[in-house]
């Protein structure tokens, strides 16, 4: 028989919901300040081949870029 | 080919959620930030992931927490690494070494969920 497709992607997709759950757990306890929605895409980033380490770094930079964007914003609002 | 625009289309949206900038806000600085990410994913220098290593590391952090006393902190961590070798998730080791790279001072700022 064929196996009933629909209910193995919603088994997949709750095992995938589980996996990121238990990932971002670790991620919260760890505090290495990432939202859901940034984990999920390093950890496709991941998948895809890229090294932690250079991934890490690169977050850090983007993160302190966004930092300075925001501040550059609040000074801007600031003044006007 | 594929590969590579997967990559790019990733690292867009990483871009675009720690930054705050997009093509159609900042395009130039969009674009700098892209680049300059992108070329750091790519032609990164860094050996790869020892998993025994990144076990190393959390069993350490666990103990650190006992010894601070913290052991709803280490109980919980302990339970999820645990549970996530269980899950034989193949990339786990690399997605828990980058949670230590990014990892800032646990002991203080963490607090175990009720």
């Amino acid at each position: 028989t064929m196996p009933d497709s629909r209910q193995d992607k919603e088994l997949m997709a709750a095992q995938a919901r589980q996996v990121i759950d238990v990932f971002h757990e670790i991620s919260i306890l760890l505090n290495a300040d990432l939202d859901r929605q940034t984990m999920s895409i390093c950890i496709s980033l991941i998948e895809n081949g890229v090294n932690p380490e250079a991934l890490a770094s690169v977050v850090k930079e983007l993160k302190k870029e966004g930092e300075e964007t925001k501040r550059a914003m609040g000074e801007a609002e600031g003044q006007g | 080919m594929a590969h590579l625009a997967r990559l790019g289309a990733l690292t867009d949206e990483l871009v675009t959620l720690l930054t705050g900038t997009s093509t159609k806000t900042e395009r130039a600085k969009f674009n700098t930030h892209r680049e300059s990410a992108l070329r750091a994913l790519r032609y990164s220098n860094y050996s790869r992931t020892n998993q025994f290593d990144v076990t190393a590391r959390l069993e350490g952090l666990e103990e650190k927490f006992r010894i601070y006393n913290e052991d709803p902190l280490a109980d919980a961590l302990g339970e999820r690494v645990e549970k996530v070798s269980k899950l034989q998730t193949k990339w786990a080791p690399e997605i828990l070494h980058l949670f230590l790279e990014l990892s800032d001072r646990p002991l203080v700022n963490s607090k175990a969920e009720e």
